[in-house]
């Protein structure tokens, strides 16, 4: 048994983060202000208090739309637990709120409106994979990152227990 | 609810005006009938969702997405009508396809037991706490971690689980029988509940030269795991003839048309026929780089026309003068006009005008004009050789549009028309 962790380990120890990017676990979430779907403009700290699971995706992403129907369920099952999942759309903005219609996205969308935007690698994701999401204490922390589709495991693991 | 039945042309643009009614949330509904059988919503969205354009079609608007639906019900229903038709015939009785169905179900049952196997693989709890204190803050260390824990793993149990199999299957293989002139008939392994012949694994029709004997024995191999793993997988409940039915409803419609195409086009004559008929499919039309000026009156426009014929430009002009917007902000280069795609009286103009000579004014719906031809390509006749894929995909489109209106005929298409308020409106038959 202790063989096969060795193996899984050592295969992957050498190996860079997927996101590529710098550690930026436990600094504080750099602030924000985009524009929302509704609209209107948005900052981070609109939502102080909660935890807050950014999800940066684009129009094009199959695995970011295959990852957003996940998070729905998961804003209607957490959301009374302090959940609040915030979409940043890196696109086309009308091409965004079709997929957002339909698949009923139940969380607020904002619009970055660039593909290679900064912010994303202000949060740790220089290479602008998609989907990223980035997970943030009630405190403003950033306690996770995550490229590519987050599983219903490790969301279990990374995500609900910042929920009690 | 309103029911009739129309051409599959008509029943397209019904389907577009009336799908935005319809979503992957709403009940299951019959959309239309062919023959006896029914497509349903459901079928709809599944075909959607497993389609190429599966994420694009989410980023479409609502009137995009009901045309995209109107669409895939129309191929929906073709489908149908061609895999009732093929059972008609009898495609679905032939040793090709029972062989390819067969092989379909093994894969089908193979993936269910591995699938099951893999779920009973779970990381011990001291195991998973060395991960999780190595990849502290690397949440994609720990899942590559455990994938790779995981799958060292399924690697192991699947050896066991095969190794079991062989044992209880009493598994024997006969790899001195493989030799030339093997007969189809030969069984190069047998076991409790079955065996596999030559002819299993070797299409002997198709391969006329003796197989290489490695080849073989690495085959046979492989299609006695593959049995004896389905049938491990049968004995423990699993049933896959829900995915084995819509795999035949895919495959006949396609074995049908391939026949049906063999028969339309038995040859490149009836190709080289049909292009000597429709030369258009290969003709590329010619085209003109075009310099223009426009304005309102046909006094300003001799006016400059005469400028011009002293020695202005046309371009410096059309800058100044032009009442085109556009025209005037690019100077009277205006690109290129391909024929048969713009105003009849420029393309009229254009056909017999020397390059770089202004035109006499030209009357046309947006003023008085002058034109000038900067560059020409003339109309070419691409060769058969050139175009031969493109022939044959239109000539099997117009031969399979009559073909299914033909078989409507046989198999009934019934549109089903659901909350119709808008579908009433407008599906006028």
């Amino acid at each position: 048994m202790k063989r096969v962790v060795a193996f899984a380990l050592a295969m992957f120890i050498t190996l860079p983060g997927v996101g590529a990017g710098e550690t930026v676990t436990h600094r504080l979430a750099p602030a924000f202000t985009l524009p929302g779907m509704d609209g209107k403009p948005h900052e981070l700290g609109e939502w102080r208090n909660k935890v807050v699971l950014l999800n940066f995706w684009a129009s094009w992403c199959s695995p970011c739309q295959t990852e957003i129907r996940d998070l729905v369920g998961y804003q209607s099952q957490f959301g009374a637990r302090g959940l609040q999942i915030v979409g940043i759309g890196l696109d086309d903005e009308v091409k965004l709120r079709n997929v957002q219609r339909t698949l009923g996205i139940n969380y607020p969308v904002l619009l970055a409106n660039a593909p290679g935007n900064p912010l994303m690698a202000g949060f740790g994701n220089r290479l602008g994979i998609v989907p990223y999401s980035v997970l943030i204490s009630r405190e403003g922390k950033v306690v996770y990152t995550h490229a590519g589709i987050m599983s219903q495991e490790i969301f279990a693991e990374q995500v609900i227990p910042w929920l009690k | 609810m309103l029911t009739r039945t129309m051409s599959l042309t008509k029943l397209l643009w019904t389907v577009a005006l009336i799908c935005p009614l319809f979503s992957a949330n709403a009940a299951d509904q019959v959309l239309a009938t062919v023959g006896q059988v029914g497509i349903h919503s459901r079928d709809l969205e599944m075909a959607l969702s497993s389609s190429p354009f599966a994420t694009q079609f989410n980023t479409m608007s609502e009137d995009e997405q009901a045309s995209m639906r109107g669409d895939m019900l129309r191929r929906l229903v073709s489908a149908r009508l061609l895999a009732l038709e093929a059972k008609r015939l009898g495609l679905d009785k032939t040793t090709a396809f029972k062989r390819d169905m067969q092989d379909f179900r093994l894969g089908l049952l193979y993936r269910d037991y591995m699938e099951k196997l893999r779920s009973r693989i779970v990381i011990p709890p001291n195991t998973l706490a060395d991960m999780k204190a190595h990849f502290k803050d690397d949440g994609d260390g720990l899942a590559a971690a455990r994938s790779a824990y995981m799958s060292t793993q399924f690697q192991a149990l699947k050896r066991d689980a095969l190794q079991q199999l062989v044992r209880d299957s009493d598994a024997r293989i006969y790899e001195e029988r493989i030799k030339p002139g093997i007969k189809p008939e030969m069984v190069l392994m047998e076991g409790k509940g079955f065996s596999v012949a030559y002819g299993d694994i070797v299409d002997v029709g198709m391969r006329k030269s003796t197989v290489n004997p490695v080849w073989i024995k690495r085959t046979l191999r492989e299609r006695g795991e593959m049995i004896l793993v389905s049938m491990a997988a049968e004995r423990d409940g699993a049933d896959v003839s829900a995915q084995l039915n819509r795999y035949s409803e895919e495959s006949l419609p396609a074995l049908l048309l391939e026949k049906k195409t063999a028969e339309w086009i038995p040859d490149d004559k009836a190709l080289r026929g049909w292009y000597v008929k429709h030369p258009e499919t290969g003709r590329i039309p010619a085209s003109y780089h075009v310099g223009q000026l426009v304005v309102a009156t046909r006094e300003e426009a001799e006016t400059l026309r005469e400028r011009i014929l002293k020695g202005e430009s046309l371009f410096n002009l059309a800058g100044s003068y032009s009442v085109d917007p556009i025209g005037r902000k690019l100077n009277g280069d205006i690109g290129w006009i391909t024929e048969g795609r713009g105003m009849p009286e420029l393309l009229n103009v254009l056909a017999t005008l020397q390059d770089n000579q202004v035109s006499e004014v030209i009357s046309t719906q947006s003023g008085y004009q002058l034109i000038t031809v900067l560059e020409r390509r003339v109309a070419t006749q691409k060769p058969f050789e050139d175009v031969r894929d493109r022939v044959k995909q239109m000539m099997v489109s117009e031969y399979l549009s009559a073909y299914l209106n033909d078989l409507q005929k046989r198999y009934p298409v019934t549109w089903n028309v659901v909350a119709a308020q808008a579908a009433s409106q407008h599906a006028t038959p």
